[in-house]
C-alpha cells in the first residue's frame, strides 16, 4: 500500500464498515457533485480529499476524524452538556439529561461507574422533598433563575410542578442502570452544607420547611442504605417485579471524588467529566477513557465494598453520614 | 524525547474559524502562522512533509490540496485537533491532555510540566489565576519538606500504583524525592508571583487528612516518629497558608520581605464542594484547566466554554466569604478548624 494514501483507503474503509448497506461511490457522486470516475479515484487514494470534502463526509456520516485517524496531536473533543448554547435553565438541562440516560438505557449491557463528590443528580430525586430543595438550589444559586430572585424555598408550594415530573422519570432511568459508585464521608456534605445555609440565610419559607427537609435527608439516607443492603436499586413505591440495575457501592478513603462518571455500553465506553458544578464534558475517546478506567480500578481496589456484604462496615458508614447531619443541622 | 505532560501549554491555540468564505486549507495554514509567529512554515513543511519549497508553498496558497497522511503530521506537529479545523460539531471542545499519551510517568515529570505551565503565565504582563479548590493546590504540599515527602510517596505509591513502591513503608529517610523536592520549591516561587483568587471550603485538606489516617490504620507508616512529623509539617503548613491570608499576599516561609509579593484573595466558600478547577486570565486571553483523574488536568483556550466556566467561578465568588486581608474571626475561626482536625491524627 502507498504510504501517502493508506490514511484516506483506511477512512473510506471505516466507513464502508459502519455503513454496510451504501454503495460509496454512488453517495460520493451526490454528496460531492462529481463523477462516477472521479469517486472512484477518491476512493482508491489516487486523488486526496479537499478538506472541504473531507467536512461534507465528517458531518454526513459522522465521523470524529481525530479518532478515525488516530492522531496523535494529544487533544481530546469533549461534547459539553449544555450544546452550542449556555444553559441557564433547569428544565432544559434535565431534559438534556433525561435524552442521554434513556441513550444509555437502549444499550444491553449498560453500566455506570461513579467518582462520587456529591450523591448523583438522580438519587437527590428519589425522594420528592429533596428533589424539590436541589431543584430550587440550582435554579437559584447556580443557575441565576431569574424566576426565582429574593424567593424563598417552600416544600408545599414547589412552583415548577414539570421539574418534579422529570425528575422523577429520571430516578426511574437511573434505576435501569447497573452501577458501581465510590464514594465517601464528604459525599452528604455538600448538600447538608445547603440546607444549613438556608436555614442561617433564612431562605426556608417557614420553620416546617427546614424540618420537612431534615426528615427528607434522613430518608433518603435510609433508603440508599436499603439499595446498598440488597445490592440493587429500587424506588419508592415501585413493585419489586421491574427488573433493576445492580448497585455496587465502595467506600473510598483516599480522594475526594470529583463527580466523573464512565458509561460502558455494550463495550462502548464514555467519559463524563464534571465542571462548573451542574455540567459535563463528555467523550468517546478511547485512549482517554481507558486511562480513566484504569484509574478508577485502581481507587475500587482500595476501598471496601460495602453493598451486599460487609454489613458491619455499610452501618459504620450509613451512621457517619447520618452523625454529619446531626452536626450539621442541629447545632 | 521528553514529552512535557499534561500541563504544559507552550503556545497551543484552539483552532477557530475565522472566515468562512476562504478555502478551509488556506484557513488552517493561516491558524497556525498566526499561532506560531516566529517560524517559517514554508520551510518546516519542507522538513516535515519532505517535499520541495514550491510544493510547500502550492500547499500553503491551497492550489494542492493536502493529503490525509500530510494532514495528520501537520496536526500532531502543531498540536491541533482535525475535528475542530473541520468545525465539525459546534458544541465540541477541544481540550488538550497530552497525559493521555503516556500514562506511566515520572511524578518528577509531572511537576516539571507545571512548572513549565507557572513560568509560561509569569510570562505575561497581565496574568490572574483563579482557582476552585477541591484540596489544597498540589504545589502548596511543597512548602515544608516532611509533607512534600509524605505526599510524593503517597502519589506515587497509591494513585500512581508504581510497583516497585508495593510493599514499601512510608519513612521519611531513605527516600529519593530530592528533584521532586527541589522543582516543588520553584514552582511555589512562580506561584508566589502570579495574583490568585482562591475558593477554599472547609472540606479542602480532608483528602490529606483521609491520606494520614490511611497510612496509620495500613500500618504504612514505619515509625511513630514519621507519623507525627507529617502531620507537625502540615500544620506548620497551614499556619503558612494563614499567615499569607492575613496578609493577603504569597511568600515563600521564612522568606525576605523585599521579594515581589503577588496578592492573594482567599475566600471560603460554602456552598458547594470545589472541583481544582484553575482558569487563568494572561493578558487577555482566558485558559481552562479541567482536572481528571485524580491530578491529570486538561487545557483549553476554547472562549464559550471559558467565558461560560469564569462566569460560574464568579458567582460562586459572590456567595463566598473573603478571609484574607479582612475578615479576621472568620479566618481564625477557619483555620483553627483546619489545624484541630489536623492534630486529632496524633491522637
Amino acid at each position: 500500500m502507498n504510504a501517502t494514501t493508506d490514511l484516506q483507503q483506511q477512512l473510506f474503509n471505516f466507513i464502508k464498515n459502519s455503513q454496510p448497506h451504501i454503495s460509496l461511490a454512488d453517495e460520493l457522486c451526490d454528496l460531492l457533485d462529481i463523477s462516477h470516475d472521479s469517486a472512484y479515484r477518491r476512493i482508491r487514494g489516487e486523488k486526496p480529499l479537499s478538506l472541504s470534502e473531507l467536512k461534507i463526509l465528517c458531518e454526513k456520516y459522522n465521523i470524529a476524524l481525530d479518532q478515525v485517524l488516530q492522531l496523535n496531536n494529544g487533544t481530546v473533543v469533549f461534547k459539553t452538556s449544555d450544546g452550542s448554547s449556555d444553559i441557564r435553565d433547569l428544565k432544559t438541562y434535565l431534559e438534556g439529561l433525561l435524552r442521554e440516560t434513556k441513550f444509555f438505557n437502549a444499550f444491553k449491557q449498560k453500566e455506570m461507574l461513579v467518582l462520587a463528590k456529591d450523591f448523583a443528580v438522580f438519587q437527590f430525586f428519589l425522594v420528592p422533598e429533596i428533589a424539590a430543595f436541589k431543584c430550587f438550589f440550582w435554579m437559584r444559586h447556580i443557575l441565576l433563575d431569574e424566576r426565582l430572585n429574593r424567593a424563598k424555598f417552600s416544600v408545599k408550594s414547589f412552583p415548577f410542578p414539570e421539574i418534579l415530573d422529570l425528575a422523577k422519570q429520571l430516578t426511574k432511568e437511573y434505576a435501569q442502570l447497573d452501577s458501581v459508585e465510590l464514594w465517601n464521608e464528604e459525599t452528604v456534605r455538600s448538600t447538608l452544607r445547603q440546607i444549613r445555609y438556608y436555614k442561617e440565610s433564612g431562605l426556608f419559607e417557614t420553620e416546617e420547611d427546614a424540618e420537612i427537609i431534615y426528615r427528607a435527608f434522613d430518608e433518603l439516607l435510609d433508603h440508599l442504605q436499603n439499595m446498598a443492603e440488597l445490592g440493587v436499586k429500587s424506588m419508592k413505591g415501585e413493585s419489586d417485579l421491574i427488573k433493576k440495575g445492580s448497585f455496587q457501592l465502595y467506600v473510598n478513603e483516599i480522594i475526594l471524588g470529583n463527580n466523573t462518571y464512565i458509561l460502558r455500553l455494550d463495550g462502548k465506553t464514555y467519559s463524563y467529566i464534571n465542571y462548573a458544578v451542574l455540567k459535563y464534558l463528555s467523550t468517546p475517546d478511547p485512549k482517554f477513557c481507558g486511562n480513566l478506567y484504569n484509574s478508577f480500578q485502581n481507587l475500587v481496589s482500595r476501598s471496601t465494598l460495602i453493598s451486599r456484604v460487609g454489613e458491619k462496615d455499610r452501618n459504620h458508614f450509613f451512621n457517619v453520614l447520618r452523625e454529619e447531619a446531626i452536626k450539621l443541622l442541629h447545632h | 524525547m521528553f514529552e512535557p505532560d499534561c500541563w504544559f501549554l507552550g503556545d497551543f491555540c484552539n483552532f477557530r474559524i475565522m472566515d468562512a468564505t476562504t478555502d478551509l486549507q488556506q484557513q488552517l495554514f493561516n491558524f497556525i502562522k498566526s499561532s506560531q509567529p516566529h517560524i517559517s512554515l514554508a520551510d518546516e513543511l519542507c522538513d516535515l512533509l519532505d517535499i520541495s519549497h514550491d510544493s510547500a508553498y502550492r500547499r500553503i496558497r491551497g492550489e494542492k490540496p493536502l493529503t490525509l497522511n500530510e494532514l495528520k503530521h501537520i496536526c500532531e506537529r502543531y498540536h491541533i485537533s482535525l475535528d475542530q479545523v473541520l468545525q465539525l460539531q459546534n458544541d465540541a471542545v477541544v481540550f488538550h491532555a497530552s497525559a493521555i499519551n503516556n500514562p506511566v510517568f515520572l511524578f518528577s515529570d509531572y511537576l516539571k510540566g507545571m512548572l513549565q505551565q507557572f513560568k509560561y503565565m509569569n510570562s505575561f504582563k497581565e496574568k490572574e489565576m483563579l482557582y476552585l479548590c477541591k484540596d489544597i493546590p498540589i504545589w502548596q504540599f511543597y512548602l515544608f519538606p516532611e509533607v512534600a515527602i509524605f505526599k510524593t510517596f503517597f502519589w506515587i505509591k497509591t494513585l500512581l500504583n508504581q510497583p516497585e513502591y508495593n510493599h514499601q513503608l512510608f519513612s521519611l529517610t531513605g527516600n529519593a524525592f530530592d528533584e521532586c523536592l527541589e522543582i516543588g520549591r520553584q514552582i511555589n516561587r512562580e506561584y508566589n508571583e502570579l495574583p490568585c483568587v482562591e475558593l477554599w471550603n472547609k472540606e479542602s485538606i480532608n483528602s490529606t487528612l483521609s491520606q494520614i489516617q490511611y497510612y496509620k490504620d495500613a500500618h504504612i507508616f514505619k515509625t511513630r516518629n514519621d507519623l507525627e512529623a507529617v502531620v507537625d509539617s502540615f500544620e506548620k503548613t497551614l499556619d503558612h497558608l494563614e499567615q499569607q491570608a492575613e496578609k493577603g499576599l504569597k511568600f515563600m516561609p521564612g522568606g525576605s520581605d523585599v521579594t515581589y509579593r503577588a496578592s492573594l484573595q482567599l475566600y471560603i466558600n460554602e456552598v458547594v464542594i470545589g472541583s481544582n478547577t484553575i482558569l487563568a486570565e494572561v493578558d487577555t486571553t482566558k485558559i481552562a484547566f479541567i482536572p481528571y483523574n485524580v491530578f491529570s488536568y486538561m487545557v483549553t483556550k476554547d472562549v464559550r466554554f471559558n467565558e461560560s466556566v469564569f462566569y460560574g467561578f464568579k458567582n460562586l465568588v459572590s456567595r463566598s466569604t473573603l478571609i484574607s486581608g479582612t475578615g479576621e474571626k472568620e479566618r481564625n475561626r477557619f483555620f483553627r478548624l483546619l489545624k484541630e482536625k489536623t492534630r486529632d491524627l496524633k491522637r
